[in-house]
């Protein structure tokens, strides 16, 4: 391994470093040093189990890694037949994703940099990373999980096929990750809040993995999403639908009258409404949500 | 056909259990639902791949519509990370070498 570093080290020489590993050299500041304007000088993440890989399944064993940590019964034997592409050899980014789900966890993509990243270890969560150890036109795919780094060493700690611990320089470890556009994912409890929280990508994932949670699971996991988008009518809609799970039928119906006022014309949304106003014996709204989504009405409806 | 009657049958029975696990209404209802043309098919194309076909069943329907739209597209082409071996390092070693021998 060592000896495939030393290649590495000669291939940024001879191409020339920044664009070798353009985050890490890209700029004036060294890299630690803009880093640690923000975070700790180290972390490891030491509680992450180790799953050994064999033959084609880095992703079962990253995947399973990560999802035990998180507290999560996910065996490597569980992980697997949700992952394992046979002809390929391999796992594809987005089945990783779905598994995640499947365990009642929320598969996350982070910032595609490598602060972005430590940031992540930072914050306690360990990162399936996807790495290319061959060429853009020769690619040799692989993940592994990082659960720490060390900024005055310059290295990060990988856990990696049959070894339990691997340190790697930042800079070869940017290469190696970079191929993919810097793709890297954790798995965050169903009520965690990731990182730099976009609406959009959070929401499907939550609306996702939902199947997978119990009905009060699911309704935390809203909660948390609408304390950061409170006026998201799909994050209202999602608490709506915990709330007519546990039967609490008016809190659900007032909910998605939240989500109507938010989206007064969406048919999927008023489908659901109608369903959630009957089952509230609330005839007036029922009778409207059906107007939004046969007609074409705005909620609210006028006042007869 | 019968075989993706069955695979259909299958598929809308996942999704059923799922759905009265969750009580009843889906949120992901609300952001478009895959058709069943589209889910027999990446079915279809994960069991070309090598997938069982209960196993292929149970992961398209964890999938969103875009990505059951991508697994259609992509599951030939997309990175699919296995294992770097030992064989690999060989490789990239005697690469390093010959880059070494080429430009010294």
């Amino acid at each position: 391994m060592k000896l495939a570093y030393l290649v590495f080290a000669a291939l940024a020489v001879l191409g020339g470093c920044s664009s070798y590993a353009p985050q890490y050299w890209g700029e004036d500041t060294p890299f630690a040093q803009r880093a640690a304007a923000e975070l700790p000088t180290r972390v490891e993440l030491t509680d992450v189990p180790f799953v050994p890989q064999d033959d084609w399944y880095c992703g079962p064993a990253a995947l399973s890694m990560v999802l035990q940590y998180g507290g999560a019964e996910a065996s490597f034997a569980q992980v697997s037949p949700k992952l394992l592409l046979p002809a390929r050899q391999g796992s594809l980014q987005l089945e990783m994703m779905a598994a995640t789900r499947t365990f009642g966890r929320v598969p996350h993509v982070i910032e595609p940099t490598l602060q972005g990243l430590l940031r992540e270890l930072a914050a306690g969560r360990p990162v399936i990373a996807l790495e290319n150890f061959g060429t853009s036109w020769y690619p040799l795919w692989h993940y592994s999980v990082v659960v720490g780094y060390d900024l005055e060493k310059q290295e990060v700690y990988r856990r990696s096929g049959l070894r339990q611990r691997v340190a790697v320089p930042m800079p070869i470890f940017e290469h190696v990750w970079m191929e993919e556009g810097y793709w890297a994912m954790v798995a965050l409890a169903p009520d965690d809040t990731p990182t730099k929280p976009q609406a959009k990508a959070w929401r499907e994932q939550l609306a996702l993995t939902e199947p997978f949670l119990s009905a009060a699971a699911a309704g935390n996991a809203w909660r948390n999403y609408l304390k950061n988008f409170p006026e998201d009518a799909i994050g209202l809609a999602g608490l709506g639908n915990s709330q007519h799970a546990q039967g609490n039928w008016n809190a659900a119906a007032e909910s998605y009258r939240l989500a109507l006022s938010q989206e007064p014309s969406n048919a999927n949304l008023a489908r659901l409404a109608e369903q959630v106003f009957t089952k509230a014996q609330a005839t007036d709204d029922a009778a409207c949500a059906a107007k939004v989504l046969k007609h074409g009405q705005r909620w609210p409806c006028p006042t007869p | 056909m019968h075989a993706i009657q069955t695979l259909g049958a299958a598929m809308t029975l996942t999704l059923a259990a799922a759905t009265a696990q969750a009580g009843g209404l889906r949120t992901a209802d609300l952001l478009g639902q895959p058709s069943d043309a589209a889910r027999t098919a990446a079915v279809q194309q994960l069991v070309k791949y090598g997938v069982p076909a209960d196993a292929a069943q149970a992961r398209v329907a964890s999938l969103s519509a875009d990505e059951v739209q991508r697994l259609r597209i992509e599951v030939g082409s997309a990175p699919a990370a296995g294992k770097v071996s030992s064989g690999t390092w060989l490789v990239l070693i005697g690469a390093g070498v010959y880059v070494y021998m080429t430009y010294k």
